[in-house]
């Protein structure tokens, strides 16, 4: 195996940093009897950079999004850690800071383009909207701004199609519609909760081509959740890895695929299948992932993790293991050794 | 399909229609007791008498060739003669028509008016003291009958308060305008609730769509989202009831024009069911059905240009 990966951004310059979340904890329910389905968020992303959040549904990778673009669902509150977007901090921020934030600092794509499109307006009205929202241009302007987007998003002829509904569009077309509203204010930031899932594996391709596209274009950050390691792997330049609420593992793509630091990103690992591998060579992870309000004091992952071992019910500390790597493993070292012999 | 398409058919569902209504109208009005000749002439009739008004007016034949005659009559233009005022049933209504429509757009106008901000107000907040109001006074409304609240608005509004008129149909426009508002206002009062009801639900079930989300992370105002993504979605179903509920309207004119003297086509129903007089009493049904009828037709039109995706079904 080859001795390290020069992975992209490894040593960021700190202006050019976009996005800093720490320690982020979310509640559902009152302080005393509702539950944290984010405990302990960790995240960070920089200009022209591609980050994935990967993990299970109920990982807190949707909410945590959410968080950071000031979006959450009502009922859901931030309880503790702090969320910087580009020099505004979402947990205080005034209206004015918010709609500044959504829209100009952050652009959202989501995971249903179906449900995403208000269907009883022109697509092209729902991109020039988005765009005369953070910038003073007349309504000419703005159309004009819509059509070039729709182009850029490979749309041909796009004057024409700025006319059309939703319902008139694939899948595939309405996504793009929805990165075209993202990036209509023009934000230094891209979230994007799971945008391909409900596309065909042909339009995937071109939809994240598009998308690690426009990072290094417009020189934007670009966040990417997904369940799916092969997107994680095809267009991430650093990858974390979100298990109950906590990130247990982040580090350059690469090498968190290659090697991972963290069991739970092995065990992800070994239950994608690849063209060399069998059904026995499938390892589905045994139990099942903690329910949301289950008390957990050590590490959510020990009781289905095969290196577990009595101090992993204590308390979890996140330990850097070089090439700006972290890993909320205590025995990651066992797990190191691990798999570079088997590498 | 085109908008010019869907129109198209849409009218052609007319012709169905209208013939049932003509059948079960002619029919059921054969069913219920009572003979315009005997009604006419008096009690002390002869004999003789009543059988020369029944050949005279085409009773003595059987009815299916009556309903024939009929037909034959509805596809030349002609409603049929009244037997009280000798006078074609056509020139009858349109004499008539003014009041009746002018009730039945003023009462929507008001509805739209009333109703929408109201929803809109208490789906701003649900469960807060504003949505309770809006309740409680929707529930009064379905609950008070049309005749006693228009007697009470007569009373208390335009006896006492002399704010505006107790009855007729005033002269001009503004005239109009003013003599027609408590009737109006009655029938609105009985069918605010129903559309605030359901405009309600809507949008606060489209406000949770995640085309909100979409909207509100574009960073536009509340304001623009509540009006131009939430009600513009939410707005359809509630066309709906708004159309249908017009349609029982016009038969709650009846009423209402009879309490605020108003003598429009209603109360012309009125007067001809209790002479028995049936070629008045059939054109009266059929053109209320008609009524009926457009304004499904412009409600249907009106959903359309709301949402785009029924065009093409």
């Amino acid at each position: 195996m080859s001795a390290s990966v020069n992975g992209n951004g490894a040593d960021p310059v700190a202006s050019r940093s976009l996005l800093s979340v720490r320690d982020l904890r979310l509640g559902v329910g009152g302080e005393d009897s509702g539950f944290e389905p984010v405990v302990g968020a960790t995240l960070r992303a920089d200009r022209g950079e591609v980050v994935g959040v990967v993990g299970e549904s109920g990982s807190g990778k949707s909410l945590t999004m959410r968080a950071i673009a000031g979006l959450l669902p009502p009922g859901v509150e931030l309880r503790g850690g702090a969320i910087d977007v580009d020099g505004i901090d979402v947990a205080t921020a005034s209206k004015a800071q918010l709609r500044k934030l959504h829209g100009e600092k952050v652009g959202m794509i989501f995971q249903e383009p179906m449900t995403a499109l208000n269907p009883t307006m022109r697509i092209g009205t729902q991109i020039a909207e988005a765009a005369r929202a953070h910038h003073d241009v007349s309504r000419a302007e703005a159309k004009r701004r819509a059509i070039e987007l729709l182009g850029r998003m490979g749309f041909a002829d796009p004057e024409n199609r700025y006319r059309l509904y939703p319902h008139e569009l694939s899948g595939g077309m309405r996504q793009r519609v929805v990165i075209a509203i993202a990036l209509a204010g023009e934000p230094g930031l891209l979230l994007c909760d799971e945008p391909t899932t409900a596309l065909d594996a042909t339009v995937t391709m071109r939809v994240l081509d598009l998308l690690v596209g426009l990072a290094s274009e417009f020189d934007i950050g670009v966040i990417i959740v997904t369940h799916d390691l092969g997107v994680a792997a095809r267009i991430c330049d650093r990858i974390v890895v979100m298990y109950a609420g906590r990130m247990v593992e982040e580090g350059p793509a690469g090498e968190v695929l290659r090697r991972p630091r963290h069991p739970y990103t092995l065990a992800l690992l070994r239950a994608v299948p690849t063209r060399d591998s069998t059904i026995q060579d499938l390892r589905a992870i045994p139990g099942s992932p903690p329910r949301p309000g289950d008390d957990l004091p050590g590490c959510p992952f020990a009781p289905r993790c095969e290196f577990a071992e009595p101090a992993c019910l204590g308390p979890v500390e996140v330990t850097a293991v070089g090439d700006g790597r972290m890993t909320a493993c205590r025995r990651h070292e066992v797990l190191a050794g691990m798999v570079s012999a088997r590498g | 399909m085109t908008y010019a398409h869907f129109i198209g058919r849409r009218l052609l569902h007319v012709i169905p229609v209208v013939f049932g209504v003509t059948f079960v109208v002619f029919w059921l009005i054969h069913l219920v007791p009572g003979d315009p000749a005997r009604t006419a002439l008096g009690f002390h009739a002869t004999p003789q008498a009543i059988a020369h008004l029944h050949h005279e007016w085409g009773l003595d034949q059987s009815l299916p060739a009556q309903y024939i005659n009929y037909l034959g009559r509805l596809i030349r233009g002609d409603l049929g003669t009244s037997f009280r005022f000798q006078d074609s049933a056509g020139a009858l209504i349109v004499e008539r028509l003014p009041v009746t429509l002018w009730l039945i757009g003023y009462s929507a106008f008001l509805i739209s008016l009333i109703a929408g901000p109201l929803a809109l107000l208490a789906a701003s907040k649900p469960g807060a003291m504003r949505d309770r109001l809006v309740r409680i006074f929707s529930i009064a409304g379905l609950g008070i009958p049309g005749f006693w609240l228009g007697l009470i608005l007569i009373q208390y509004i335009a006896i006492e308060a002399r704010i505006l008129p107790a009855a007729g149909f005033g002269e001009g426009f503004m005239g109009h305008v003013e003599s027609m508002f408590l009737p109006s206002l009655t029938i609105a009062v009985g069918i605010i609730p129903l559309v605030v009801r359901s405009l309600r639900a809507e949008v606060l079930k489209v406000a949770d769509s995640e085309f909100v989300v979409t909207a509100r992370a574009k960073g536009l105002s509340e304001r623009r989202i509540r009006l131009r993504h939430v009600l513009r979605n939410a707005l359809p179903p509630s066309v709906t009831i708004l159309t249908i509920n017009i349609g029982f309207l016009v038969g709650g004119t009846v009423v209402i024009e009879r309490v605020y003297g108003l003598g429009g086509v209603g109360d012309l129903m009125l007067t001809a069911i209790n002479a028995r007089d049936f070629p008045i009493v059939q054109a009266v049904t059929l053109f209320f059905a008609l009524i009926v009828i457009v304004i499904n037709f412009f409600g249907d039109l009106l959903q359309a240009l709301l949402d785009p995706r029924l065009e093409t079904q």
